[in-house]
């Protein structure tokens, strides 16, 4: 038999090979339609919370350049005002301050065996170190905790009394105390957005890894404000401390494949038993952390 | 309105061109589909996914070949890629259930002639099953599946031949039924 007649058996048996039902049309079409709101819904809200991390990051640098911009406009004016009052104190102070020594036994060592210990009329200067440079490194470089006094060890009874915050001398130091607060303000207030939204993420058991990456940058910020000389309140560390745990744990979830519900227990439960979020809104003042528009 | 009119439309958004672009070729993709995949389920998802890329790279269609034929050829490459991935799948649940009530063990139990065929076609090559379903199964021509496929017209011949001769093979103990 010829090929011919193979093949016209081939193509009439072979209709029946898998043969197609009716095209349901309006039911594909109702699902076409259907994936395609869902994928360009998807994709615009990608877009959308992209562009709000973004915003966000851009923010939280943008404080952080204001900040280091008031600590050199602070220094800027201590250091001229170390130059006006008097030349035997200024090199010492200034050559500390960014030297970054700070023991209050040295500055007095230092004061008393420095040929410089005389003033530029010749004479003896008998001032307390405090006297000669007012804005002394212990008072910027030492945590010192409230109510105690950084006086050097041979000041006058009454100077020690005194305070570091008393009189002309404590004007810097309200300003560097000033700036301190309002950094740290701030920063809390970015905490507190950051563990709020953590929250909501953590309620459905999965955490965005932009969170925890957000959570790193501020862990260093808070890093940052507990070595700070200005962090002498107490109540303050102990609660930069304990959001310095939780940041941790929330910037360790990122480094774990896939969030885990026992350590979002733990991080949730960190959250509570040391009362962070209420710590924190009592330590922010009304309005510190709030984002431009847009963010 | 013509197609290519239509296609102008369905490129600036418009819902109501893109229906009419599939109202005119569903059937054809549905049943290419169904007939290399041989579920409802599979054809279904393979004609949903062929019309949405369809739109999705509209703007990409230049026209140098037909609409139909472009159309095909992404009906074609759904199909077959998702059939590799569900052979993939159907591979890792018998080597875990071992099970021997697939349905090809059904065919192989059934000496009927239609099942043969089915079974032989089955196990032709990807390449040759395609064309031959697109040839002697849904009438595409030579130069559609050439230009669905990727392929030169007389490379389609030969593998639609390379096919015939394999399920002649295939069917020989049916040799009566085409011979009489």
């Amino acid at each position: 038999m010829t090929d011919d007649n193979f093949e016209s058996f081939l193509q009439r048996t072979a209709r029946d090979y898998n043969a197609p039902p009716p095209t349901p049309r309006d039911a594909m079409w109702a699902r076409i339609e259907a994936e395609r709101r869902a994928r360009s819904s998807s994709a615009a809200s990608q877009g959308g919370r992209a562009h709000r991390w973004l915003m966000l990051g851009a923010a939280i640098a943008a404080m952080l350049l204001v900040g280091i911009g008031i600590g050199y406009v602070l220094r800027g004016t201590m250091d001229s005002r170390l130059v006006a009052e008097g030349p035997s104190a200024a090199p010492d102070s200034a050559g500390r301050q960014l030297a970054g020594i700070g023991s209050e036994s040295a500055s007095v060592h230092d004061s008393g065996s420095r040929p410089g210990s005389r003033n530029a009329a010749g004479t003896t200067d008998d001032r307390t170190p405090r006297e000669r440079a007012p804005f002394a490194p212990e008072e910027r470089l030492a945590v010192v905790p409230p109510g105690s006094h950084a006086a050097p060890r041979n000041a006058p009874e009454s100077m020690s009394q005194q305070g570091p915050r008393s009189g002309g001398i404590g004007a810097g130091n309200n300003r560097e105390s000033a700036a301190y607060a309002a950094l740290t303000a701030e920063h809390l207030g970015r905490v507190e957005m950051l563990l709020t939204s953590y929250r909501a993420e953590s309620e459905r058991g999965q955490v965005d890894p932009q969170i925890t990456s957000w959570a790193g940058d501020l862990l260093g910020t808070t890093r940052l404000l507990i070595d700070s000389p200005g962090s002498s309140d107490p109540r303050l560390r102990k609660l930069l401390g304990d959001l310095e745990i939780v940041l941790t744990q929330i910037t360790q979830l990122g480094a774990e494949h896939g969030s885990k519900k026992d350590e979002l227990q733990l991080i949730d439960q960190s959250l509570r038993s040391h009362d962070v979020m209420t710590r924190i809104r009592g330590a922010t003042p009304a309005g510190a952390g709030a984002l431009p528009i847009g963010t | 309105m013509d197609e290519s009119q239509l296609l102008t439309r369905a490129r600036a958004g418009d819902p109501a061109a893109e229906r009419a672009l599939y109202d005119a070729h569903v059937d054809r993709v549905y049943r290419l589909a169904y007939r290399l995949a041989g579920s409802d389920d599979l054809a279904q998802d393979f004609t949903q996914d062929t019309f949405i890329r369809a739109f999705e790279r509209l703007k990409d269609f230049r026209g140098e070949s037909s609409f139909a034929t472009w159309l095909h050829s992404i009906a074609v490459s759904v199909s077959l890629n998702g059939l590799r991935k569900v052979k993939r799948l159907r591979t890792r649940e018998a080597d875990l259930n071992d099970a021997g009530d697939h349905e090809w063990s059904v065919r192989r139990a059934e000496p009927d002639l239609k099942l043969r065929l089915a079974q032989a076609i089955d196990a032709l090559p990807p390449g040759y099953r395609t064309v031959f379903v697109m040839h002697d199964v849904e009438g595409f021509t030579h130069e559609e599946i050439a230009g669905a496929l990727g392929l030169q017209p007389g490379t389609s011949k030969a593998q639609l031949s390379r096919a015939r001769a394999k399920l002649r093979t295939a069917l020989a103990d049916f040799a009566g039924e085409w011979t009489a």
